[in-house]
């Protein structure tokens, strides 16, 4: 039987919440008011968790890691759905989360040391070579792969280099495609701020880019 | 061939597809600069691609992660919606409650029950008490005293 984010947490939902008559899809996740009713839950994560994992995946560049903070991310937004104000959308609300968990994920230092030694450095290899086979249009030829391969890697290196705010400012610009306002709702900065680090962002990794060649 | 490429900001804005009239202008008549434009463009156009083709997984791994999170809300506690200085003034209750509920008040509370108890109602237990004893309360002066005299005798037939 599938389980459903409603029919589930009715029992722990009082009852005022599972009885609220549900409101137009027009108006859902994105007005303006106060609070996300938990019979919303479902059809939220259903259009949000695609964007959510990319986000974390392009901050971890770990698909495991990207899949259990996606998880994650829906829970905390699941148990702080009654504080949420309605002042962004609730898109730009979860990837705030979603950011932040991200951000918490890269800072555990034990957690590094183990991926570490269990073969992270294989592991972003291994995404290295699928990455090759995923950039390249089917057509290419194994040198351009090989080439599309190449120019990946780089950027994520010199990316690497990137304070952790620059970082993720610059992948949310570049691998995500999100606006400048976007990126500055997400990260509860003003988009002057947002854009001042992505020039720097941009200036640093220019240097690594043409620093390798 | 330019004697000065773009600058960081003006490389930055032309990434960004908002490169003013003079960068520009400069892009269109510098190779160097627009190949490591184009280079850069297609670096990060790649991250997007990367991002994109990792993510692109089957239905069936988003319905099992929309399951994931729905078991897993099920299990977590619903976060207390009582304000602070609610929860404040409960515990407080709370303690006061335990405080009467404590064995010092009890002791007290026991006391006070002896001190209700008719005299007359507790001399007839007593009586009670000693018919029920094997030596009936007159003699146990008696019996203690014959006591006292077995274990004397025993004392002396022990000593050679």
């Amino acid at each position: 039987m599938e389980r459903t984010l409603t029919q589930p947490i009715a029992g722990v939902l009082p009852s005022r919440e599972r009885e609220a008559p549900s409101e137009g899809a027009a108006q859902r996740h994105t007005s303006a008011r106060t609070g996300i009713r938990a019979e919303e839950f479902e059809s939220l994560v259903r259009e949000h968790q695609q964007r959510i994992y990319r986000v974390v995946l392009s901050l971890t560049r770990d698909p495991d890691a990207a899949d259990t903070l996606t998880q994650e991310c829906f829970l905390r937004a699941y148990q702080k759905r009654a504080t949420f104000r309605g002042e962004a959308s609730v898109g730009t609300w979860l990837v705030r989360i979603a950011v932040n968990l991200a951000r918490d994920h890269g800072r555990s230092r034990k957690r590094a040391f183990w991926a570490r030694l269990m073969g992270g450095r294989q592991r972003d290899d291994a995404a290295m070579a699928d990455a090759a086979t995923l950039v390249a249009d089917p057509g290419a030829s194994p040198e351009q792969a090989a080439a599309a391969r190449e120019e990946l890697g780089a950027v994520w290196r010199a990316a690497d280099a990137l304070s952790p705010q620059q970082r993720t400012i610059f992948l949310l610009r570049f691998a995500q495609e999100m606006s400048l306002a976007e990126i500055a709702d997400a990260m509860e900065l003003e988009v002057g701020t947002v854009k001042a680090h992505l020039f720097r962002a941009v200036a640093t990794v220019r240097a690594k880019l043409k620093g390798k060649r | 061939m330019q004697a000065t490429h773009l600058s960081d900001e003006q490389f930055a804005a032309a990434l960004e597809g908002t490169a003013h009239d003079v960068a520009a202008a400069h892009l269109a008549q510098c190779a160097a600069c627009r190949a490591e434009l184009e280079r850069t463009r297609g670096g990060v156009r790649q991250l997007a691609a990367w991002s994109r083709g990792v993510a692109a997984h089957p239905a069936g791994f988003w319905y099992a992660q929309r399951q994931s999170i729905a078991g897993q809300a099920a299990g977590r506690r619903e976060p207390s919606r009582l304000p602070v200085w609610a929860a404040a003034m409960a515990g407080m209750v709370m303690t006061a409650l335990l405080l009467l509920q404590s064995p010092w008040r009890d002791a007290d509370l026991q006391r006070g029950v002896q001190a209700s108890v008719d005299p007359d109602d507790l001399l007839m237990r007593e009586i009670q008490a000693s018919l029920r004893s094997p030596v009936p309360r007159p003699f146990e002066p008696a019996l203690l005293v014959t006591l006292e005299l077995q274990r004397a005798a025993e004392e002396v037939e022990a000593q050679p």
